[in-house]
C-alpha cells in the first residue's frame, strides 16, 4: 500500500511539473511573439528615420536612456515603457559614413530574466543632401 | 442478542464510514482531473487567441509588405493592396478579417471576400509615412508600424 | 468462523481506491501531454517566425548596403558630370543588378535572398540631374516569391 501510495505521489508530482512547464513555456512564447513584433516595428521605423531617439519616440512614444552607443529601455509584459521593466530592450547602432550619405545599423536584443528573448539586426541608410521616396 | 445488535450497529457504521471516505476521495479526484482540465483548457484559449491576434498582424504586415502601394480604406478598417494589376482588399467584417482579390480597374469596395482570421477590430493609421496596424481579438491585442507604400 | 468473518468483511477494500487513483492519474497525465504539446506547437510557430523576421531584416541589410554602393556612384557621377556614362558602368558591374535607361536617367533592379522561397525585390530610379535635390526614388522594395514575380495569382472573369 505505501508503495502504491509512493508511486501516485511520484506521478502526481511528475504531472504537476509537466502542467507548470507548459504554462511557463506558454508564457515565454507570448513575450518572444511580442518581441519579434516589436522588433520588426523598431526596424520599419529605424529605416525611415535612421534615428534610434526618433524611433524610440514613435514605437514606445518615450525615450531611452543612452550610455555611449548603446540605448536602453524598459518595457512590460506588454512592451510598453515601464519603470518596473519585465523586459529590457537594448540597442547597439554602429554607423558608416559613406561619401553620399550613411548606413546606419542596429542590434536590438531583448532580455528578460538575464537570457535573451530575441534579437535582431536590421539597417537604414540615410543618404545626404536628398532622401528617398517611394513612387 | 444484544451483542450481535451491537455488532451489526459497528458493522454498518464502519461501512459508511468507508463509503463516506471513498466518496470525499472520489470528489477530490474528480476535482483534481476538473482543475487539469481547466489549466489545459486555459493554455489551449490563450494559445489561440494570442497567436491569432499577432498571426494576423504578420499576415498584414507581410502582405503590405510585398505590395507596391497601399490605400486604407473604411476609415482604417481595411486596406486596398496593389501589386501590379491586382488589387487585394483587406478588411474586417463580421468578427473576422476578410480578403478578396481583385482586377485594379474594380471597384474597391470591403465586402464578399473569404474569411481569413476571426477578430474582433482592425485599425489601421497612416503618419509620417509609417502605417500603424492594430488588432484586437477578444481581449488580447497586436500592434505593428511597417513603412507605407 | 469469526475471524474468517472479520477478515472477510473489509468493507470498501484498497483495490477500489487504487483503480480511482489510476483512473485520476491517466486523466490527468493526458491533460498535462496536450498542454505540453499546445505549447510546444506554440514555440515551433514562435520560433519560425522569429527565423523568417531576422530573415528578412538580415536581406534588407545587404539591399541597403548596395543602395549606398550604387548611391555613392551616383553621387560620384554627379560631381564629375559624367554620369550617364560612369553610372551604368559601376552599377553593372555589381553581381545581380540590371540597369535600364530611361528618360529620367536609369532604372536599378535587384533582387536579395531572404530564403529559399522569397526573395527581396529592389527598383531604384536614379535621376540624371537630381529632382528636387534627390539622386534616386525608390519605386519598388518589398518581398516577392519568383511564382508571381511577373504575373500574378490567375483572376476569376465572372465566366463558367
Amino acid at each position: 500500500m505505501i508503495l502504491t501510495l509512493l508511486f501516485f505521489c511520484i506521478s502526481g508530482a511528475v504531472i504537476m511539473t509537466v502542467f507548470a512547464s507548459a504554462a511557463g513555456r506558454m508564457q515565454k512564447n507570448d513575450l518572444t511573439d511580442n518581441a519579434v513584433l516589436c522588433a520588426q516595428s523598431c526596424a520599419e521605423v529605424y529605416s525611415v528615420t535612421g534615428s534610434v531617439e526618433e524611433m524610440a519616440m514613435t514605437v514606445f512614444g518615450s525615450s531611452c536612456e543612452k550610455v555611449e552607443s548603446t540605448y536602453r529601455i524598459g518595457l512590460d509584459r506588454d512592451f510598453r515603457p515601464s519603470d518596473s521593466a519585465a523586459v529590457v530592450l537594448i540597442l547597439n547602432e554602429k554607423r558608416s559614413d559613406g561619401g553620399s550619405g550613411t548606413l546606419g545599423s542596429v542590434t536590438a536584443e531583448f532580455i528578460h530574466n538575464d537570457s535573451t528573448l530575441y534579437s535582431l539586426t536590421f539597417s537604414a541608410y540615410i543618404p545626404d543632401n536628398g532622401g528617398e521616396s517611394d513612387e | 442478542m444484544k451483542k450481535y445488535r451491537s455488532k451489526n450497529l459497528s458493522d454498518v457504521l464502519g461501512t459508511a464510514a468507508g463509503m463516506i471516505l471513498f466518496l470525499l476521495f472520489t470528489v477530490c479526484m474528480l476535482v483534481m482531473i476538473a482543475v487539469g482540465a481547466a489549466t489545459y483548457s486555459r493554455i489551449n484559449d490563450g494559445f489561440q487567441r494570442e497567436f491569432t491576434s499577432s498571426a494576423a498582424v504578420r499576415y498584414l504586415s507581410n502582405k503590405m509588405r510585398s505590395a507596391e502601394s497601399c490605400t486604407i480604406i473604411e476609415n482604417g478598417n481595411g486596406a486596398a493592396l496593389k501589386n501590379g494589376s491586382i488589387v487585394c482588399i483587406i478588411y474586417c467584417g463580421d468578427d473576422g478579417l476578410y480578403e478578396k482579390t481583385v482586377s485594379a480597374t474594380a471597384a474597391v469596395t470591403a465586402e464578399g471576400g473569404d474569411r481569413i482570421f476571426a477578430l474582433d477590430r482592425l485599425n489601421i493609421t497612416e503618419d509620417k509615412g509609417l502605417l500603424h496596424i492594430s488588432v484586437t481579438v477578444g481581449e488580447d491585442s497586436s500592434d505593428a508600424i511597417i513603412r507605407g507604400g | 468462523m469469526n475471524e474468517k468473518k472479520n477478515n472477510s468483511f473489509s468493507g470498501f477494500g484498497v483495490g477500489y481506491v487504487s483503480v480511482m487513483m489510476i483512473f485520476a492519474v491517466i486523466c490527468l497525465t493526458i491533460l498535462a501531454v496536450l498542454s505540453f504539446q499546445a505549447a510546444d506547437s506554440g514555440n515551433a510557430l514562435t520560433e519560425r517566425n522569429a527565423a523568417f523576421t531576422a530573415e528578412y531584416y538580415a536581406a534588407d541589410a545587404k539591399a541597403k548596403q548596395l543602395l549606398m554602393e550604387l548611391d555613392e556612384a551616383a553621387f560620384a557621377g554627379h560631381q564629375s558630370s559624367f554620369f550617364e556614362d560612369d553610372f551604368p558602368a559601376l552599377a553593372s558591374g555589381y553581381d545581380g543588378v540590371s540597369v535600364t535607361p530611361v528618360p529620367e536617367g536609369f532604372r536599378v533592379s535587384y533582387d536579395t535572398a531572404i530564403n529559399d522561397r522569397l526573395s527581396l525585390s529592389s527598383e531604384i530610379m536614379f535621376y540624371t540631374t537630381p529632382l528636387n535635390g534627390r539622386r534616386y526614388d525608390i519605386v519598388k522594395w518589398g518581398s516577392s516569391s519568383p511564382d508571381t514575380q511577373d504575373s500574378g495569382p490567375a483572376l476569376w472573369d465572372g465566366e463558367f
